[in-house]
């Protein structure tokens, strides 16, 4: 194996779309966008039909609560697994998304998205009482009847003994091969 | 002396525990790319078990396209995707390679978007099909690092690979495309030569023939199977050349494929695939192997 330097990353300027139902999600871009906003949707009923429209039928959620390099609760599942899972958590706050960094590698009819963001956690009981914290997204992505769905997201949030940054390094590997 | 020898049956168990732990451990891939590595070794073999490298709600996609060039990802379980794997390994000696791996981690969560090799042997005739494919992957330590999400493009010849992800140091030795394993050199020339001699051994052009190989039927039948599969046997038209041998038996297999991208490989496998049994062409008052060469469009 042989570890090459950092090679391509694109990263995007982050722009702001129109409204959720004006999108036609033909560029991965846009469904990044969307993914957040409809993951900042206070009612179940408009968080659903958000998240379920990005997604393949098939497509899944996978979450990393990370508590120190070596601890971990991973959970995962289909969009209604998470809908279900999340929704008591939503219930008693709020939350939101600012994306601070993005990149993409594509090829054809397959995406994958690589985004930072800046959660921000706010009680419902008590506005007073905040939780901020830094997430890692990866999103896959095939392109499909004309635009762009999402096949996986997966996410893992910034613990104390590393650099949540280092998520954005590529590491391009020369695998040996052979006939 | 019993309590030395129960001692003794005590500690020759816990050595053995821990023996037994350091092989499982040992097993385990260590870091996300080791168990790309391993994956990609396993699921070329019949004995694939999806649990040992797919976590239970994974996803593996594939994308695929329809004869309108529309896109449909099929989605497979675990599972299901292992049934894949044993039905292609009953047919192929199959064997994949990561030629280059975009890897990306951060705790328990890596990622990785890499170009792979495939090679398929068949097991029956030894014809050997050499692909490639861009593979986005997701993986999530949980009791070792497991696949979360596989999602996979086949080439297509209209967008080739990027230097970066197909760098000619590393495949120049790689060949694509179909042929024996003892031949593969590409040969869509036509022989201008009249003179051959019979050998059962030969596959032969055309022109080299006493009797050409004839398709069964209305010749509208054969039409229609080239109209369907957009191929043509046409030069002029300037579709991308691939070869059929049409064998002494009448039966007919694909040749060389090595100007079709993956796609077209496989509309090209179809179209072999559809076709009735030939008449095998005639030489010396025998029936030979022959090349035909077909264009698709």
């Amino acid at each position: 194996m042989k570890l090459r330097p950092f090679i391509a990353l694109l990263l995007f300027a982050l722009l702001a779309s129109g409204s959720f139902g004006q999108s036609r999600f033909d560029n991965p871009s846009e469904v990044i966008t969307s993914f957040y906003r409809a993951m900042e949707q206070e009612a179940l009923e408009t968080r659903s039909a958000e998240l379920k429209a990005l997604f393949l039928e098939e497509g899944t959620i996978h979450s990393i609560v990370q508590k120190s390099s070596l601890t971990s609760s991973p959970k995962g599942g289909s969009v209604t697994d998470f809908l279900q899972g999340s929704s008591g958590f939503y219930l008693a706050n709020t939350m939101s998304y600012d994306e601070i960094e993005r990149s993409i590698d594509y090829y054809v009819d397959i995406a994958t998205v690589h985004s930072l963001v800046f959660q921000t956690i706010v009680e419902r009981n008590n506005a007073n009482i905040a939780y901020e914290q830094m997430l890692w997204f990866s999103f896959t992505m095939v392109f499909e009847k004309d635009r762009w769905f999402l096949t996986n997201v997966s996410w893992v949030n910034a613990f104390e003994d590393e650099d949540i940054d280092d998520a954005m390094r590529l590491d391009t590997l020369w695998h040996p091969t052979k006939n | 002396m019993i309590a030395i020898r129960k001692h003794s049956i005590l500690y020759s168990i816990t050595a053995a525990l821990l023996c037994f732990a350091t092989s499982l451990l040992a097993q385990l891939p260590s870091t996300s790319v080791d168990a790309l590595d391993a994956f990609y070794h396993a699921s070329s073999r019949a004995d694939f078990n999806p649990n040992d490298h797919l976590l239970p709600t994974a996803r593996c996609q594939v994308v695929t396209y329809a004869e309108d060039g529309s896109t449909k990802a099929i989605s497979f379980t675990p599972q299901a995707y292992a049934v894949q794997i044993d039905t292609l390994t009953k047919l192929f000696e199959v064997d994949q390679q990561p030629v280059v791996i975009l890897s990306r981690y951060y705790g328990h969560l890596a990622t990785a978007y890499l170009s792979l090799y495939t090679r398929l042997i068949d097991r029956q005739n030894g014809d050997t099909l050499r692909l490639r494919s861009m593979q986005s992957v997701q993986l999530i330590q949980q009791n070792g690092w497991k696949i979360a999400s596989l999602v996979i493009q086949n080439e297509v010849e209209a967008y080739p690979f990027s230097e970066e992800l197909w760098p000619r140091e590393l495949s120049e030795d790689l060949k694509l495309g179909i042929g024996s394993i003892s031949q593969v050199e590409p040969d869509t020339t036509t022989s201008t030569s009249t003179e051959a001699d019979y050998d059962p051994n030969k596959v032969y052009n055309v022109d080299q023939l006493q009797v050409a190989p004839e398709y069964p039927g209305d010749p509208a039948l054969f039409t229609s199977l080239l109209s369907s599969f957009a191929a043509t046997m046409d030069s002029s038209l300037e579709g991308s050349p691939f070869t059929v041998v049409i064998e002494e038996d009448g039966f007919a297999r694909l040749g060389y494929v090595g100007d079709l991208s993956g796609a077209e490989i496989e509309r090209a496998q179809s179209f072999v695939k559809s076709m009735l049994i030939w008449y095998p062409g005639v030489l010396d008052d025998a029936s030979v192997k022959t090349k035909l060469i077909f264009y698709l469009l």
